[in-house]
């Protein structure tokens, strides 16, 4: 188990060298120049030379692929161009945003996502099924900003009975923070729920036809111990494997969502960034981002191990 | 047989609804079974012997598969009217049943020990250390060797035969009366094949449990079977003693089934084979189903499907040959 772990470890390597790249190339090869947003519309040309010049934009770009390289080895990623901050700083403060939301929904997905596969397979073809179903295919083709708008229209602005944009802290009220993130969780929690479901139903309609599951009628254990340990643990397994997409496609779903309900969020503050061409929040926060993404799949890729024996050993 | 038979099933259809239509997998097929002996069921794949096995463990898939009649009676209970609770008390505690493909009847999730344990836990009130302890002693009983340490295995940890002992094991766990061997060697090496049925042969006798022995193999049955039951297309058409059957088979299907065993004394160059192929269960011939595939048949053979007739005391066969033709008023079985 201890080596297997560290094997995954060392792939992250590699990986994150190229996510790295890649976050540092995207902007460079995207049009418009940060230093004329900088400057300003009034700025003369050579007003904007000298920005262009104290940003280092006039560099080749493998002089600025290196020293962005040689600081992201002392821990850092520059500095925002328009908040004027350290980049890991305001990426950072903003994180725990996010994730908690990306977390709730994630929370969201899997137990509503499970539970609602699991019923709809144990009762195929009847009315519950279609029932499960048809929302599942309701949550797969709603867009998450329009389905965030609807609800905000429903229950914040008809019923009431929430906030319909705002954040607050977890750690300083988090009844507040319920309240403040079950729109936007529900919203991006939504289609993944869905697919979820989905997966989770032809994968629990395949298991239950195995042959084990009969071994385990034939020993006499009741069903629910048939269906909730024989059966689940083996559905887990590719259930868990999308799970690490699922998170991905969460946390990226933020910048709109978060956009759409005034979260100050590691989305809302990428977004921005990219309307304004703040390059080093945009590379720095990207690589971050992806970075916790990766150690997030590795986790993943443990847990795997847990519910599949067979893969400890089975992978060179 | 001396006694009440521990196991009697008297008529047992079992039908199964697919999307041509619906059709008997099992059609009134009735037999005994006397406490510690051992019966062989033989019939070629979809003769509906699998069928019969699952169906006494009310095991059947249900859609498709249902039990449309019939009476399984295990030491004078009806199982087919016993309570969901009373049924899973009898699978795995006093019935228990192994299957062909050891190698996807385990769980691939838990390590087999726990496969064991928690057999012998939903039956017993016993501590899990004490299962434990037993778990490794039946390990150890059926020939797997260092059993403290296979109990943490899991099952893609040993090889196909190992897993059938360990299938084996858990269907020890409990100290069945009957054990339902569902062709429990067809998919295990020759060599393997012996020590698994030796195996089960040795533990018959020292647990005393009957067995109903399912396979293709009449070699198989010659050995190690006391009586037979030979099915064709969901019906039994011949019962008999084991030296009976092979003695003086009276169903042309048996005797074709005999005729088509490779013997090492080589006397015929080819193997006989019976002519033709087993038909869909939705495109039977009238009269016997064997008609089409048979030498002796007449005009008389598509009047009616013949019912058991009696050959010789404790032998039946399907067959109006043994009346000359005649079609018989009464089931002689």
């Amino acid at each position: 188990m201890i080596a297997y772990i560290i094997r995954r470890l060392l792939y992250v390597i590699p990986v994150l060298f190229v996510v790295s790249l890649i976050s540092f190339s995207l902007m460079q090869l995207v049009p418009g120049d940060p230093a004329i947003v900088i400057a300003g519309t009034g700025a003369s040309p050579a007003e904007v030379a000298l920005i262009r010049e104290q940003l280092g934009l006039n560099e080749p770009f493998h002089v600025q692929l290196l020293s962005w390289y040689a600081n992201l080895f002392r821990g850092d990623l520059g500095t925002s161009l328009l908040l004027g901050r350290d980049v890991i700083e305001v990426t950072v403060e903003r994180l725990p945003v996010s994730l908690s939301i990306a977390f709730y929904a994630l929370v969201l997905t899997l137990i509503f996502g499970i539970i609602m596969g699991i019923i709809a397979a144990l009762r195929q073809n009847s009315w519950v099924d279609q029932a499960v179903m048809t929302v599942a295919l309701i949550g797969v083709s709603l867009p998450n900003f329009w389905l965030a708008l609807i609800l905000i229209v429903l229950f914040a602005v008809e019923l009431g009975w929430l906030p319909s944009a705002g954040y607050v802290d977890y750690r300083v009220d988090f009844v507040g923070w319920l309240r403040a993130t079950t729109l936007p969780a529900v919203s991006l929690a939504m289609l993944q729920m869905g697919l979820l479901a989905r997966i989770t139903r032809s994968t629990m309609l395949e298991v239950l036809r195995q042959d084990y599951i009969r071994t385990a009628r034939a020993k006499g254990l009741p069903e629910h111990v048939v269906v909730g340990k024989h059966a689940l643990k083996n559905v887990m397994i590719p259930v868990v494997t999308v799970i690490g997409i699922i998170f991905s496609v969460l946390l990226s779903g933020s910048v709109v969502i978060e956009t759409i309900f005034s979260i100050p969020g590691v989305g809302s503050l990428l977004g921005s960034a990219i309307l304004r061409r703040d390059y080093p929040v945009i590379q720095g926060g990207l690589l971050l981002v992806a970075t916790m993404l990766l150690l997030l799949n590795l986790l993943i890729d443990i847990l795997y191990a847990y519910f599949d024996p067979r893969v400890r050993y089975g992978r060179d | 047989m001396s006694g009440p038979p521990l196991l009697s099933v008297q008529g047992l259809t079992t039908t199964f609804r697919v999307e041509e239509g619906t059709f008997d997998a099992v059609q009134e097929v009735s037999f005994d079974l006397g406490e510690g002996e051992v019966l062989g069921i033989v019939g070629e794949s979809g003769s509906g012997k699998s069928v019969t096995a699952l169906s006494i463990l009310r095991l059947i898939p249900d859609p498709p598969g249902q039990i449309a009649g019939g009476e399984i009676v295990f030491r004078g209970e009806n199982l087919l009217k016993a309570s969901p609770g009373r049924i899973r008390q009898i699978r795995g505690g006093e019935i228990a049943m192994i299957f062909q493909e050891p190698m996807t009847s385990l769980n691939p999730v838990f390590p087999i020990g726990d496969q064991i344990v928690e057999t012998i836990r939903y039956h017993e009130r016993i501590s899990r250390r004490a299962a434990r302890d037993r778990a490794i002693e039946l390990l150890d009983r059926v020939g797997i060797a260092s059993p403290a340490q296979r109990l943490n295995e899991y099952p893609h940890e040993l090889s196909g035969g190992m897993r059938q002992r360990a299938m084996i094991a858990i269907a020890l766990s409990c100290n069945p009366r009957l054990l339902l061997a569902d062709e429990p060697t067809t998919a295990l090496d020759v060599t393997i094949q012996a020590q698994i049925l030796e195996l089960l042969s040795d533990l018959r006798e020292e647990f005393g449990m009957a067995i109903v022995l399912i396979t293709h193999d009449l070699g198989v049955v010659a050995q190690y079977v006391d009586r037979v039951i030979v099915m064709y297309c969901g019906r039994v058409v011949e019962q008999a003693p084991v030296e009976e059957l092979f003695d003086a088979p009276q169903h042309p299907y048996t005797q074709g089934l005999l005729s088509s065993i490779a013997s090492l004394d080589g006397d015929s160059e080819r193997l006989e084979t019976i002519p033709g192929t087993v038909p869909s269960p939705f495109e039977l011939p009238s009269g016997c189903r064997f008609r089409p595939r048979c030498g002796f048949s007449r005009d008389a053979c598509s009047l009616a499907d013949p019912p058991l007739i009696a050959a010789a005391p404790g032998h039946a066969a399907a067959c109006i040959r043994l009346t000359g033709y005649a079609l018989p008023r009464t089931d002689a079985a």
